[in-house]
């Protein structure tokens, strides 16, 4: 049986199958969790009746259930359809994974690292933010904003430019510091960027695992193995009235830039609640954060230079 | 809610409460309806002090010394601020100032 150690956003992990792009790291972890395949059956069995439905529902065995359910006890059942379902005890030390039938690795994985790692790493301490993070010469960039806002396509540009990957979708950051946490070495790309080779894909593409109409591809990347400390964040969105793309420093920072950009807020407890203002208050304080308007015809080239001019 | 004695009352934020600074606003969060809400920095920082003191008074007179303003002036706005905490659910009243 495939096995796999290593470290993703701060948390030290130890699966009993393979995980493509999860990397041993030298930084000592937070904390650690076991990942262990099991029968969905299994899984449901179980799961305690009477937890709290957090989104959707869904029939398994003559049982409903939600796609995110919370249990005081018991902790997180996360599901998503054309993935898996996973439990997640509230301590955040162990998970038993059960993919739906017949998918590969990298495409149930999907859900398993999308939001599942991430949720272990709030579980441990961390705060986590949708965006991509890129470093060069030891300081890094955190890319965030709204769904379709230009992310991974200026995330891929960035890497075509010589910056790398600490994570590239989630900004995990252990206070009381704002480090951002390495990932996995994994990115994703539509398959239009991966077929024309645009959006940068030359620098971003390491070897396909997989890929499917609806995920796009999956890419191995080469990744930064230490925490590396924010050096600027960028929140991007898109306005087809903008000519080019239009870089604007923030200051004072609006609180509700990073507030928006956090997620995972399944865990309820008031420490938590905390520590995400903690970790957006030190942000907003002590690291640069941008607005970037992207307009409809601007390229990914473009919009990159104005992002490092701002960086300088 | 009748507040004519709001200035001698003692507050507190809630258990349910949380709040931080950021560079010019005060980010506070009801965790029990979930809702963010915004105080300049003045009001933030009255929050602040109220938060560690629960007087009115006394934070109306440690923000006057502050801020160089008539504590009459100060009052006012912090027993208004009060008020509008006290109904959003982001303070609660914990006794009357016997002082």
């Amino acid at each position: 049986m495939s096995r796999a150690r290593g470290q993703a956003f701060g948390v030290g992990l130890d699966a009993d199958f393979a995980v493509p792009g999860l990397l041993d790291l030298p930084a000592p972890p937070a904390g650690h969790a076991s990942l262990r395949l099991a029968a969905l059956d299994d899984v449901v069995a179980a799961w305690p009746e009477g937890a709290h439905v957090l989104a959707g529902e869904r029939v398994h065995g003559g049982r409903t259930l939600g796609w995110w359910e919370r249990h005081t006890e018991a902790g997180y059942l996360i599901g998503g359809p054309g993935y898996g379902t996973f439990a997640v005890t509230a301590d955040g030390a162990t998970v038993a994974c059960a993919p739906d039938e017949g998918l590969p690795e990298w495409k149930w994985q999907r859900l398993l690292i999308g939001q599942v790692l991430p949720l272990l790493a709030v579980l441990h301490g961390h705060e986590v933010f949708h965006a991509a993070v890129l470093e060069q010469d030891g300081r890094a960039v955190a890319l965030t904003g709204t769904s379709g806002a230009g992310k991974s396509t200026l995330a891929a540009e960035l890497v075509g430019q010589g910056w790398r990957y600490v994570a590239d979708d989630v900004l995990a950051v252990r206070p009381p510091g704002v480090d951002a946490q390495p990932g996995l070495a994994l990115t994703s790309l539509r398959l239009d960027a991966v077929a024309d080779g645009a959006a940068g894909s030359d620098g971003a593409d390491g070897t396909e695992i997989g890929r499917d109409d609806v995920d796009g591809a999956r890419l191995l990347v080469d990744l930064c193995p230490t925490p590396t400390p924010l050096a600027a964040v960028f929140v991007l969105h898109r306005d087809p009235a903008v000519a080019g793309t239009v870089v604007e420093h923030q200051h004072p920072v609006d609180p509700r830039l990073l507030l928006a950009a956090g997620y995972n807020f399944v865990v309820p407890d008031r420490e938590r609640w905390l520590r995400q203002l903690d970790v957006c208050s030190a942000i907003a304080t002590t690291v640069p954060v941008h607005t970037v308007t992207i307009g409809a015809h601007a390229r990914p080239a473009d919009s990159a230079a104005a992002l490092l001019d701002a960086l300088r | 809610m009748e507040t004519p004695d709001l200035a001698d009352a003692r507050l507190r934020v809630p258990e349910h409460v949380v709040f931080r600074s950021f560079d010019e606003e005060t980010v506070v969060l009801n965790l029990d309806s979930g809702q963010y809400h915004g105080l300049n920095g003045t009001a933030g920082r009255m929050l602040e002090l109220l938060g560690e003191n629960g007087s009115v008074n006394a934070t109306a007179s440690a923000v006057a010394a502050e801020f160089g303003q008539p504590v009459d002036r100060i009052t006012a706005d912090l027993v208004e601020l009060c008020r509008s905490l006290l109904e959003r659910g982001l303070l609660e009243v914990a006794g009357a100032d016997s002082g």
